[in-house]
């Protein structure tokens, strides 16, 4: 009997043994692939919580006057933000999943593609960026840094609803359909490469 | 001595007074639009101009005009408009693309109303359709405002006759997005392809220039399936570019926005505008698409016609 106890405590040490002697190989992309699975259930959490509110705030309006284009985004947000009122930076992007983007992040900038990349983002973010926090709009007007394809390429997909933006050197989670900041990723983008 | 010295000083001053006011004159002349002051010979070109339409006008042809960057609620945004129904009377186009920054500064519902509903309200009563494609200041949330034709999506196709455009969001240029428009690209039967979005691929605007990132993922996709025409905003100014790789390049972001002395013609700059605002007009009809771009004073600054090439030689012309 204390045999069959000890199968788990087993596994478990056979498992990391193996996830240990198979690390050096090729250590980021398992851990990369890990940390972005982790980081494809929290969004999908997130898209079932968009779904609970959906219900009480249409978003798939697809032909409306400008009162209904703002006041489904206003309503959005703040349903959003309701159900999200704890909401802290790094709830996305935890230590172990902010590490890996980092590395893709600092991977790509650095890469084949990485000067135009760092061209495109040095004039999407000409017009002053706006201040960082998560649950908060992105301010009205202010022009939205524009992210470059060949970023979005390496990063993990997300819902249509969300999309990735660059702020300065941080990487901005956002909801576009309700013009929300969900999580950002300080110091993103290497500092070296972006210079702030 | 002393008085011919005072005789003479006074002189100089009356003469410095007098070319000033020369100065001044010659200045108002050149500009006259800026500063409210409209000499007659000016305002006669201007009405001859006003009448000079350089497309063909043919029968069952494609015409339509282009604004971008037009969103500002400012008095020159309202002239374009006006200078748009002037054309439109005579030249009967009956959509509009729209470039991206439709609405700057702000979203609220004064906002469509005094950005895009009044200045182009005659051209809305009578029935013309815009187009949207979205910029950097605009809300993405535009793309289910009715009049913008978009249908709810960030970017989409539709077709006119002999033409398929391609409204892309150049915002936000998804892996998603760039595999629709592979396939629409691929499975579009018309023998003109034109594409519209915000941010230019090629341009000598000196505030921005062109998005490089964006030129390596959408040329090789615009070579490959024989895209025609691309035209974009983003930069306050007009440019037209000499042909690269068999596709003519646009830009066009001064239909309300305006940046002045902001374009550094180069060796691909084929013409260009950057003291005034202005619009485009365009007419396909077989093998040809003919252009005018006019100036908020209703002054042609730049027309011309593009001949149709084939797929294959946009295609060829990549690997040269």
């Amino acid at each position: 009997m204390r045999f069959l106890r000890e199968i788990p405590l087993f596994l478990a040490t056979a498992v990391f043994a193996t996830a240990a002697q198979a690390s050096p190989q090729n250590p980021p992309a398992n851990l990369t692939s890990v940390a972005f699975q982790h980081f494809a259930k929290k969004l999908g959490e997130y898209q079932k919580l968009r779904k609970k509110i959906a219900g009480s705030a249409p978003t798939n309006v697809k032909s409306a006057a400008p009162e209904t284009v703002k006041g489904t985004q206003v309503l959005l947000a703040q349903k959003i933000k309701s159900a999200r009122s704890g909401a802290k930076q790094g709830e996305f992007f935890d230590p172990v999943i902010a590490q890996e983007f980092r590395k893709v992040l600092a991977a790509t900038v650095e890469g084949e593609e990485g000067g135009k990349i760092l061209a495109s983002l040095h004039d999407a973010q000409k017009e002053s960026p706006p201040h960082l926090g998560v649950n908060q709009s992105f301010p009205q007007g202010a022009a939205v840094p524009t992210t470059p394809p060949s970023l979005l390429l390496n990063l993990p997909p997300l819902p249509k609803e969300l999309e990735y933006r660059i702020i300065g050197r941080q990487l901005v989670l956002r909801d576009a359909d309700a013009n929300l900041i969900i999580d950002y990723l300080p110091n993103a983008l290497p500092a070296a490469k972006v210079g702030r | 001595m002393h008085y011919l010295l005072q005789r003479l000083a006074a002189e100089a001053m009356r003469i410095r007074k007098l070319f000033l006011v020369l100065t001044l004159f010659f200045v108002a002349s050149l500009c006259p639009r800026s500063i409210g002051f409209v000499p007659v010979a000016y305002a006669q070109a201007q009405a001859a101009e006003a009448q000079r339409v350089t497309l063909p006008l043919a029968s069952k042809s494609v015409r339509f005009a282009v604004i971008g960057d037009s969103g500002t609620g400012d008095r020159p945004q309202y002239q374009v408009g006006e200078q748009l129904e002037a054309f439109r009377k005579i030249t009967d186009f009956n959509f509009v693309l729209m470039l991206g920054d439709n609405i700057y500064g702000g979203d609220h519902p004064d906002d469509f109303v005094r950005k895009f509903e009044q200045p182009y309200k005659p051209l809305l009563d009578a029935g013309v359709k815009f187009y949207a494609s979205l910029g950097n200041h605009d809300n993405p949330n535009q793309d289910r405002y009715t009049p913008f034709n978009m249908g709810g999506k960030r970017y989409y196709s539709f077709k006119k006759g002999s033409v398929t455009f391609f409204a892309l969001d150049s915002t936000y240029m998804s892996p998603e997005q760039l595999s629709w428009l592979e396939e629409q690209l691929r499975t579009s039967d018309t023998p003109w392809k034109i594409c519209f979005f915000h941010h230019p691929l090629f341009s000598d605007g000196k505030f921005h220039g062109p998005d490089l990132d964006l030129r390596a993922r959408l040329v090789p996709l615009f070579q490959k399936y024989g895209v025609n025409v691309v035209l974009s905003g983003h930069e306050h100014l007009y440019e037209r570019l000499k042909p690269q790789g068999g596709i003519s390049y646009f830009v066009l972001g001064n239909s309300g926005q305006l940046r002045v002395h902001n374009l550094r013609r180069s060796d691909q700059t084929e013409s260009g505008l950057d003291t005034d605002q202005g619009f485009m007009i365009m007419e396909v009809a077989g093998d040809k698409l003919y252009f005018q771009y006019i100036s908020r004073s209703g002054a042609t600054i730049d027309s011309g016609v593009i001949e149709r090439q084939a797929a294959s030689a946009i295609r060829n012309a990549q690997a040269q």
